[in-house]
């Protein structure tokens, strides 16, 4: 979890989590680039219709627009896979506009693993990893779910760790 | 934006087309899901 260090965001990450973050930003990734289709309801909830009952203006506004979003979700990604070590547990040191592009990447994340877990607002995360646990606690449903967790916490120790008055 | 707590939705922005589509492009940046409304 991060905290603060002077005017940068710093945190410890064990080998595991080193491996987690790395594969949802490896994800991240692919989802905007080979896995990229729209239809799909994960690229749907990050790149919505700008006008719901319009597809073609929906459309046309997408032509101008929609490269820069991908490109920047990318950028932001690859600024995680960047700044982890390699392959091993270590330290990561953020300065303001790195924790931006992590706060940015994980709420994509986020947002893609929770419509593909089918988490609502009003979804339980702790009842529904015991309903998954029980089920099968070897599932990827559980792991998904966890991870999902996990990325909760380090937002938020992220946002509390980020130098005030921004 | 109470109203996004409360509602699940909120107006955060109005004006002429052109600025509605750039506000919105901004939002879907973070993530937010923002569409444009005629008023």
């Amino acid at each position: 979890m991060f905290r603060r260090n002077g005017s940068q965001c710093v945190a410890t990450f064990a080998i595991d989590e080193v491996r987690v973050l790395r594969k949802v930003a490896g994800e991240v990734v692919g989802l905007m680039t080979d896995g990229f289709e729209h239809g799909d309801p994960v690229v749907d909830r990050l790149f919505p219709d700008i006008y719901p009952d319009n597809p073609d203006d929906s459309a046309e506004f997408r032509l101008y627009t929609e490269g820069d979003l991908k490109t920047g979700k990318i950028d932001q990604a690859g600024a995680i896979l960047a700044s982890l070590p390699d392959d091993g547990p270590g330290e990561v040191r953020l300065d303001a506009e790195t924790a931006e592009a992590w706060l940015r990447a994980i709420n994509d994340a986020r947002l893609a693993m929770g419509t593909r877990l089918d988490i609502q607002a009003d979804t339980d995360l702790s009842e529904e990893l015991d309903d998954a646990v029980v089920h099968d606690p070897g599932s990827s449903r559980v792991f998904q779910l966890s991870v999902y967790a996990y990325l909760g916490y380090l937002q938020e120790s992220l946002l509390n760790a980020l130098p005030e008055g921004r | 934006m109470l109203d996004v707590h409360n509602k699940g939705k909120a107006v955060v922005t109005t004006g002429a087309r052109e600025k509605m589509e750039m506000d919105a492009s901004s939002l879907h940046g973070y993530g937010l899901w923002a569409t444009v409304d005629r008023a």
